[in-house]
């Protein structure tokens, strides 16, 4: 029997869901854009039965993909459960048999050497296919008309790396992706397969190289001639493992490390520099200038989860946990490792930025992405006092100005990720944001379209589901022509 | 739009008012019945005969409420991205 009563933060809106869900022509406020057709995949994680640790990692929830998709005007909502061999093997035991975050030591026996992976972070539309990705393993295949789970992955046996991370670049100009890796030779290997796959889905390239220290390498940037590739402080090792921990604790002596990979190069051409201890988890955009790389991204100043605590023992400090939009210049000119950090906002704002993607590796000026504006009202008396932890806003970040243009969501909502949906032959950030609100007060998830150069004036519709979505990790739009839709 | 600095000052109107009355006035009600609040049309008043239910929130309202006593800490081991 399931019980989730013993579980004090499950309740409310953060209650699990647990159900699969269809909804035909959703419920409207305002008008679909007709210029919208394709789908919002999004995916997340939920508990199917209750973790086995209580201080485990929200990470380790079981995979769950939904998607709006978008049709001359009318959205239809799917959501499904990513079908790994883990999801099966606790729904066919009625109870959860894997144990903490990437830590196959505290798995019961009976799943020994069983895929572990639960498919929760990125979807990915990419040479007529849909995946979902997770980082600690291979991508899974996914049913883009069902959202029904085909299974693992491997570009026809070219990619050999065992993991894929979920934060994998296409490059605008020539299709071709760029992925990689870590932990690639197995659990606790420094070893990092970088791969560029072109745009039929083959893999052209390989490159192995290792890592000064086993660390998460959780998303990358790139140039037109170069790979950006940060490690921070997390840090892990197999006596962890074995004494029972999860996957990564927080180590604040190790240096935030950036490596410049040359898109075309070698190993021996990589150029390793250090910076002050930052935690790099999600970037913006890269590109080149002379001989100079210049990457921007949402860096916390420190460790941004309280669930991979630091090793020393120490307390988690959430005022360190923190992303403000900062510039990182790397010259390949100087002889020396350090480089040159500047914050470009003084205001916090959600790691989760996006940017116009097809401006990706060239010089561009918006980003976007959720904050907390606390000018903005929050009823509590309909929403519950969540004490200011709420994104009540989407901003637009012009890197050229300073400037900021913002869209308020309500005073009973907190925002997701947001999403950029260019508009079809327009320039840089003409188009749509988009994103899941959480409705407090109606106990309700909410799509926001809004226009992304008129955020002030509000949402030009929301899509109404009768039921609290998943929480969301990742989430894409999806032309109708990148995949085989019905 | 009533904010909540608005409700909570209409509140301190209306408490002293209603602590200013002869206690005479209630008899009508049967019963002890004390002043509510309530809500009409998404707007709080205060229903001075204590015939209305007190506000409870239905179903579902104040979904946020259950995590509210969290710590930073907790809230944030717990929820990474809202």
């Amino acid at each position: 029997m399931v019980d989730f009563s013993n579980q004090p933060t499950m309740k409310g809106f953060f209650a699990p869901t647990r159900f699969e869900a269809d909804v035909y022509d959703c419920e409207v406020i305002g008008k679909v854009p007709t210029d919208l057709n394709g789908a919002f995949v999004r995916l997340g994680g939920d508990w199917l039965y209750p973790p086995k640790f209580e201080d485990d990692s929200p990470f380790n929830m079981d995979g769950y993909i939904n998607m709006f998709r978008f049709k001359n005007g009318v959205v239809d909502y799917k959501g499904r459960w990513v079908k790994t061999p883990r999801f099966k093997a606790d729904r066919a035991a009625r109870k959860q048999l894997f144990g903490k975050y990437r830590n196959p030591f505290t798995d019961d026996p009976s799943v020994a050497g069983l895929d572990r992976s639960v498919q929760n972070t990125t979807p990915l539309a990419f040479a007529g296919k849909l995946f979902t990705l997770k980082e600690d393993s291979l991508p899974y295949e996914i049913n883009c008309n069902t959202l029904e789970t085909v299974g693992p992955y491997d570009f026809h046996g070219k990619y050999k790396s065992l993991t894929f991370t979920a934060h994998p670049k296409v490059d605008p100009a020539t299709g071709e992706m760029i992925c990689y890796g870590y932990e690639a030779e197995g659990l606790e290997t420094n070893d990092v397969f970088l791969y560029t796959v072109n745009k039929k889905g083959e893999v052209t390239r390989e490159l192995r190289f290792k890592v000064p220290y086993v660390s998460m390498v959780h998303d990358i940037s790139i140039t037109q001639k170069y790979v950006i590739i940060p490690i921070f402080g997390f840090v892990s090792s197999m006596e962890m493992l074995k004494a029972g921990k999860v996957h990564w604790g927080w180590d604040d002596t190790k240096p935030a490390m950036v490596a410049i990979v040359p898109r075309d190069g070698e190993a021996k051409d990589i150029r390793w520099f250090k910076g002050p201890s930052r935690a790099t988890v999600h970037t913006l955009n890269a590109r080149d200038e002379g001989n100079k790389v210049i990457f921007e991204a949402p860096i916390y100043d420190s460790n941004p989860f309280p669930f991979f605590p630091p090793i020393d023992g120490s307390p988690w400090d959430p005022t360190k946990a923190r992303a403000y939009i900062r510039r990182q210049t790397f010259d390949l000119n100087s002889r020396d490792d350090g480089f040159v950090e500047e914050k470009l906002f003084d205001m916090n704002v959600s790691d989760l930025g996006r940017v116009d993607d097809r401006y990706l590796t060239q010089t561009y000026r918006y980003a976007f992405t959720a904050f907390a504006d606390k000018a903005r009202p929050f009823e509590e008396w309909k929403a519950g006092n969540l004490g200011g932890r709420v994104n009540n806003c989407y901003g637009r970040f012009d890197l050229a100005t300073g400037k900021m243009n913002s869209y308020f969501a309500g005073p009973t909502h907190s925002l997701q990720e947001v999403c950029f949906v260019p508009r079809k032959n327009g320039g840089e950030g003409e188009g749509y944001i988009m994103g899941v609100a959480s409705n407090y007060a109606e106990m309700r998830s909410e799509l926001i379209i809004a226009d992304a150069q008129r955020l002030e004036e509000g949402d030009v519709a929301r899509v109404i589901l009768p039921f609290r979505a998943t929480a969301q990790v990742h989430g894409r739009w999806m032309n109708e022509d990148e995949l085989p839709f019905a | 739009m009533l904010t909540r600095r608005d409700f909570m000052a209409e509140m301190a109107v209306a408490g002293a008012a209603i602590a200013a009355m002869p206690a005479n006035i209630f008899s009508p009600v049967p019963g002890v019945r004390n002043a509510v609040v309530s809500i009409h049309l998404d707007q709080p008043y205060i229903d001075a005969t204590g015939r209305e239910l007190p506000y409870l929130p239905p179903h579902g309202v104040r979904a946020g409420m259950p995590v509210a006593h969290l710590s930073e800490t907790e809230f944030r081991r717990h929820f990474v991205y809202l």
